[in-house]
Parts: C-alpha cells; structure tokens; sequence
C-alpha cells in the first residue's frame, strides 16, 4: 500500500479543510457528529442482534448434530435388529413363559419307607422336588376393541415315576393344563362389566377354594387332605363354563367383587391324563356369593360358596369290573375371607362314592367321606396391597412380607361301614395340625416352613402319629 | 466389692433413663412419614413433575427438614393413580395423599378418615385427543366410538364434564378403562378413538392430534370458573397421624407451602421445567402446558371459597355420574389451621390471592 490508511483520512480531512470555509466546515462537523452517534446506536443494535443469535445458534441443532442423532439410531436399529434375530425367542403368537419349582427338605419323627425304591430301609428325612412345572399360556386372537380374547395354555409337571420305577431313576413329565379359553363377554369394560368365559381341554376344577388355586398360590406346602383324596385337586378334560355378574366396583380402590360367581362344566370324570373309564360324564357346578360392600369395609374379600361334582366311574371288587356306573359325588361349602393383614378360610366337603362291598361279591356300598380345612393367616408385611407392590421403582425392590398361619385339617374317608378296601367307621380319619410361615423376600420367591402334626383316630403299630418339619423354596418365573 | 456394685446399679440406672428418655423421644416423633403420591413417571419412575410435589421430591425438602431428627421420608409414586393411594391408605401404609378430586372424593365417601391440608394447584389445560386419521371434528362426530378413561381417577370427572359441556353422556360411547400408558398406547394404534391425556409426544410421533383443548379453570365455552373441566388438586394426611404427630403435620405443611411459593416465582420457572424433565416427560411438554401461564394460580394452595366450591361441585357431580353411593361433606373434611399457620410463619399471608367461588381474585 501506497499510503496507510491514518495518512490517507487526514489527507482527506486537511483537503476538506481547504476546500471548505469555517463555519460550513463547523456545520457539517455537527451533522457528521450526530450520524457517527446514529450509526454508533445501529451498531450497537446490531451487536445485541449478532449475540442474541449466537446465542439460538447454540441452542440449536446444527446439520452435524442430526447426523450424529441420525448415525446413533442406525446404530440402535441395526444393534436390535441383530439381537432380534440372533438371541430373541421367537413365537408365533403372544407367549410368556412360566414355570413353578419347589425344592424341599423334610423331616418326620417316625420312619417311614412310602415311596422308597426296594430294597430300602426306613428314612427320617428327604431332600426332595416335589413340584417342577414349564408352561406357556398367550392369546391366539386378540380382539382389541372388546377383548373377546382367545388365549391358551400348555403346561407340564415333573412327577417321579410310580413306586416300581423308582429303581430307575426315571421321571416323567406329564400334562398339567392344555387348554383354550374363549372370553364370550367383553374383557376391556372396565370393571362394572360382567365375566363370562369358556374353557375347553385339561384344567382344574372349579370346586371350592383350595382346588382352585394353582401350584404357586397355595398358602401352605401341602395340600389338604379332602380335595386331595377327593380328587377334586386333579386336573380333567372338558368343557367348563366360569363367569360372575352384578360386580360391585369401589373406584375409590378399583376393588371389585362380583356379587355372584358361578361356574358349570362337564369332564370326563377320570383324572386328566388318563381316558375316560366309562361313558358316564361328570358335572361341576359352583355359585360364591360376595358381600357387596367398598374396599374401606371391614366385611371386604367375605365370600360364601357351594360346589358340587356330580360323577361316575367304572368300580371292580377283587375278581373284576362290577359296575360302569357307580357314584362318585362330593359336595362342598366354603368361606373365604381375606381382609390384609389377616384372612379366614374354610371348606367343607362331603363326599359319596360307591365301592364294592366285598371282594368277591357284585353288591355295591357307599362311602361318606366329610372333610374340614380351617386356615387362619396373618401377614406381616405389604405382599397383598397392589398400591404398594405396584409403586413406581429404580431397582428391583419388593415388599418382604411374612404370612404366618394355621391350619386344622380333618378328614374321615369313611364314616360309614366297611367296603372293599376301604375301612368304615371312621377307621383312616386324620387330623392334621399345621403352623408355618411363608416369607416373601423377592417378587416371585418365598421360603415356605411349616410343622405338621399328623393325628390318626385309630392309630396302631404301623401307622403311628408323627410330627414332621418341612422346609421348602418355591419361585416363579 | 461395694464401690463396683455402687458403679454397676448407677451405670444401670443411666441406662435406664437413656432408655426412657429415647421411647419418650420416639413417643414424640414418627419414625417414618409416608407419602402417597397418585402419579409415577414415564414408564413407572418414581418421579413426577408438574407440581409443587414433584419440586419438594426432586430437590429433597421433606428430607432436608426432617432426617435431621431421624425421621425417614418414603414416598410412594402409584402407577395406579388416585385409586391404589386410597387402597394403601386403606391399609395404614401411608400418612399423607396426594390426590385429584374423584379418588379423593370416592375414597371419602366410603369411609377413609383423612382430613384436608392445602390445594397443590389449580386450573391446568386439558386436552381430548384422537388419532392422527380421525376425521372427527367434535366430539359429537365420536358418538358410538371407544373412548378410554382411567376410572376412579378425576379424569373419570375431566371427562365426564367435558361430555355433559358438549350435550352428551358417557352411554352415548363405549367407554373402557384403562391407565395413562396403556390408553396412549392404544391412542397411537388407533384401538381407541379418543382420550384426555397430554398430546406433545404423540403428535410429535404423528400418531395423535388435539381435538379439544381447554386452558385454565375454564368450561368448555371458554368462561373461566363456570363449569370448568379440571379441578384443584389436594394434599391430606390421615386424622389418627394428624391427631397423634400435629407438630410433625405443620412442619410437612411448612415446607410445602415455602416450596409453593418458590415454585411460584418466575424466575423459577425454567428451573421447574428441567426439575421435571426427571420424570421421563419431555421439556417441550412442560413449557406448551405451562408457558403462558401464572405459576401463582398454578401452585395456589388456598382452601378458599373456589377450592371448596370446585370439591362440592365435584361431589356433587359423582353422584349425579354415578361414581360415589353416599354423599359427602366438604365443610367438616378441611383442616385450614396447618395452611395458616404456615402461611403467617412464612410471611406469606398476602402472598396467594384468594378466588372467589367463580375463580375471581377476591381482592
């Protein structure tokens, strides 16, 4: 450059000078002054304009910051696509996966040799599983605007081979529950809505409380004695109807209590994972009444129900069948009432079936047997509150809780006279007396403990009273 | 030999009364306070945002005032809303509630002794919300449709008021329950054909438009307090804590009503926003329902002559919908003293303007 730039203004400002007299020169410097000032305030503007949007550009995504989004969701894409394809489980309809496990030990204060492979001696004490089930239950059609759903379940259940396998060491893995449930009314009302279901294939019986409830809800370890000899607790094949109406709905809780229940089927009346023995049909009916009153009451969760299962089965004294027909009915009242922390429940039951009445003979007799199971809970801890086992959490927290309970179990096979391998007169009554606990300490597992005492009515030398201690874990998955 | 026996029963005897004077300490003080919260976040956090609650959680107040006396804070967040705080409340397993006006209003109605604090908040929008594809244009245009309602929540009421405004009742539509995640879901898969819930995400995902939107305490014509759709929100706690832990109660009060009035400053706003981003919401839903509008109003914790003609208007209208059997009292159910007693601690006696029964400030 020629001149710099200093030298070249005040060139210019010393030819303005010359060219121009004084007071014009002084004019034009006021006017000059008053634009530096307008052009000073532009600036300035400017300058508060620049960094106000400095500022947005910053809060702003720029073209480098959605590529960086859009390269980290291609990423996500393709990391899930490949675990899709590669290590996901794959079903062609909606599937969960379930499954029960008991592992127990017990102990009893009498030898006992029931089930031990020969040649055995007596034992004091087992390591056992008794209960080991795998299933998957879904939906086979969804109806999303009524949910007139169509679902189904299939599952199994490790039982040890009968008494003259257990040489073997063999187990097997039989049929518990394969059935398909179609809901005939709408499942999405709400809860205001009436309940009608039917199901078709190997289920449990609607009879009673006990029976009802499945392998993991059971409260105490064993099961008791009436439903179990009864075989009321024994999955069958049919068709059964199960369905409520008149629900009394408290919204102050979502606490719902269909004023009726009710349930009626057919089976085949043989135990499920066996074929029919005659062609005689079994018929189960059941109605529970609930007091209709709001979750805040103290008469919540009070339930009264009647069961009855009307059968027949083919019998045979000792030479052969003697009858394809013969009786085979129980019936049954319940109580249930479950106000957290504490609970009540008892059933009765009453059964008629008929059996030889000697071994050679043709006549037929029939054996009364009467059942009671009173059980008493009380629970320390929030298991049984959804408000708070639903609250919202980071970790895998869960309410611990311990149920403590009792129960009085009585049941008399026959009170009335002698049959064919049946004794009368109330010869195999049994009470049992049970205290346990089940503690809660994670969302599907609880440490069930429990001290049996086992009271025959007619004890004798080979069948004598015992005290047995049972320990067992059961989780869900 | 005597001197150490002398020693042992003094030794004893301190002991003793260390003992007593600590059960008579415990006597004093719980040692827990229990709250139940009817709202969890985005897929079932344990953080809320959009109230004074949600600022007392997330900046630790309740804990900073009270863990220095040993008394633990727990906070229960309930995905299954009013409902399951009266469930837990039901069964002793919480001493506080935060609540809507219908849980609230049914709980009491069957026989929950709780007694009323203070309002969190009053007049939020409310939004009906349809499908993407839904050619409606009024509610009208949805008769015979499936609508979802998480009932036994006050949005049973939201809803309900909204259909009486535009002339029609629940019977002219299929109504399903379902809770606030299950009915976007569906909302987005077109399984229901509308609902009242927040749309920012939703229409951001194209899935969901507004059909209705409401500001404010205002009716569906847009009249501010007449007949508004939404309804003031409550804290309570539970007359046997109340009666045994009343200094425990005005302290719990104390520290909500200063968080009320933090929360009610300006300057806190964009402070709240990003609190309440913690509870899975997005910024942008805070600052559309919020923006705009006097965070006084927003956090206004008055029982006045609104708050408890807006609850015996909401009593009054779960009878007439059918939500609650027997009819309950609003008068006896407040407990103002703790409100006052706070409020003229905290200097805050002329802070709040009171409404009148239509929402009017009364000064």
């Amino acid at each position: 450059m020629l001149f710099p730039h200093k030298t070249r203004i005040a060139a210019a400002v010393l030819t303005s000078a010359a060219l121009f007299p004084f007071p014009t020169w002084a004019a034009d410097t006021e006017e000059l002054q008053k634009q530096i000032e307008s052009l000073q305030r532009t600036l300035g503007e400017l300058q508060k304009q620049v960094k106000t949007l400095q500022q947005e550009n910053l809060e702003k995504a720029t073209a480098n910051d959605v590529e960086g989004v859009r390269t980290d969701l291609e990423n996500y894409k393709y990391d899930r696509e490949r675990e899709y394809e590669r290590k996901n489980a794959k079903s062609t309809r909606d599937t969960t996966i379930f499954g029960t496990v008991q592992v127990r030990y017990s102990a009893q204060n009498e030898g006992t040799a029931s089930g031990n492979p020969a040649p055995n001696g007596e034992r004091y004490g087992t390591f056992d599983v008794p209960t080991a089930i795998l299933g998957a239950r879904g939906n086979l059609y969804k109806d999303y605007v009524e949910g007139r759903n169509l679902e189904y379940q299939l599952s199994f259940a490790y039982a040890k081979r009968g008494t003259s396998a257990h040489a073997s060491n063999s187990a097997d893995f039989n049929l518990l529950d394969a059935y398909l449930r179609y809901n005939l009314l709408p499942t999405s009302d709400g809860l205001e809505g009436d309940r009608l279901n039917v199901t078709f294939g190997q289920q449990a019986l609607p009879f009673g409380v006990e029976a009802q409830s499945t392998e993991d809800l059971r409260p105490t370890i064993n099961l008791a004695t009436a439903p179990g000899q009864l075989g009321l607790a024994t999955r069958q094949n049919g068709l059964i109807f199960r369905g409520d109406f008149k629900p009394y709905v408290d919204y102050a809780a979502n606490y719902r209590a269909p004023l009726i229940e009710y349930a009626a089927g057919v089976v085949n009346g043989s135990y499920g994972n066996k074929l029919d023995n005659n062609n005689g049909k079994a018929v189960v009916l059941r109605g529970a009444f609930t007091l209709p009153v709001p979750y805040a009451s103290v008469f919540r969760e009070l339930k009264f129900g009647a069961s009855a299962y009307k059968g027949s089965r083919a019998i045979a004294n000792g030479v052969g069948k003697i009858e394809s027909n013969a009786r085979q009915d129980v019936y049954g009242f319940d109580i249930y009432y479950n106000h957290a922390p504490f609970g009540v429940t008892y059933e009765y039951y009453l059964g008629r079936t008929d059996y030889a009445k000697s071994a050679a003979g043709t006549d037929t007799g029939t054996a009364r047997s009467i059942g009671h199971t009173l059980t008493l809970f009380y629970t320390f801890g929030d298991q049984f509150f959804n408000s708070v086992k639903t609250a919202a959490k980071f970790d895998d927290s869960w309410p611990q809780s311990i149920q403590s309970y009792y129960r009085f179990d009585y049941y008399n096979p026959n009170k009335s006279g002698d049959l064919y391998n049946v004794r009368g007169d109330g010869y195999d009554a049994l009470r049992v007396h049970t205290l346990g606990f089940n503690w809660f300490f994670a969302e599907t597992t609880k440490l069930q403990f429990g001290v049996n005492r086992y009271v025959y009515d007619h004890e004798t030398s080979a069948r004598k009273n015992y005290t047995e201690v049972q320990a067992q874990l059961q989780y869900t998955f | 030999m005597k001197k150490l026996l002398h020693t042992f029963l003094l030794a004893l005897a301190a002991a003793g009364l260390a003992f007593g004077g600590q059960t008579a300490a415990a006597q004093e003080n719980p040692a827990e306070i229990r709250l139940g919260i009817s709202a969890a976040g985005v897929g079932g956090k344990p953080k809320i945002g959009g109230s004074v609650v949600a600022n007392i959680h997330l900046r630790g107040l309740l804990e900073e005032e009270f863990t220095k006396d040993g008394i633990k804070i727990v906070w229960y967040f309930f995905p299954g809303a009013g409902p399951a705080t009266n469930e837990a409340f039901s069964n002793h397993k919480v001493d506080f509630g935060f609540h809507g006006d219908l849980p609230l209003i049914v709980g009491r109605s069957t026989g929950l002794k709780h007694k009323i604090l203070f309002s969190t908040g009053k007049g939020g929008p409310i939004y009906f919300v349809v499908p993407a594809a839904s050619q409606a244009k009024t509610l009208a245009d949805l008769k015979g449709k499936t609508l979802s309602v998480f009932k036994g929540t006050n949005g049973q009421l939201f809803l309900a008021r909204l259909l009486r405004a535009h002339g029609l009742i629940e019977k002219d539509f299929r109504i399903i329950s379902q809770d606030t995640y299950a009915a976007r879901t569906s909302l987005s898969t077109g399984d229901i054909d509308g609902t009242i819930t927040s749309p920012w995400s939703l229409e951001s995902r194209g899935v969901a438009k507004r059909l209705i939107e409401i500001h404010g305490d205002k009716g569906a014509d847009g009249k501010y307090g007449v007949n508004p759709i939404s309804s003031p929100t409550t804290v309570w706690v539970g007359e046997e804590f109340e009666q045994k832990y009343p200094h425990i109660v005005q302290r719990l009060v104390n520290v909500f009503i200063k968080a009320a009035a933090w929360s009610s400053e300006e300057e806190n706003r964009e402070t709240q926003y990003k609190l309440w981003t913690q509870s899975g919401s997005a910024y942008v839903d805070f600052k559309n329902d919020w923006d705009g509008y006097d965070l006084k109003l927003r956090h206004h914790p008055l029982l006045d002559e609104y708050y408890i003609a807006r609850t015996k208007q909401a009593v009054a209208e779960s009878l007439e919908f059918g939500l609650i059997r027997n009819d309950v009292s609003v008068d006896d159910w407040l407990e103002p003293k703790y409100l006052n007693n706070a409020l003229k601690e905290l200097g805050l006696e002329n802070y709040w303007t009171p409404l009148d029964k239509d929402g009017k400030p009364v000064r």
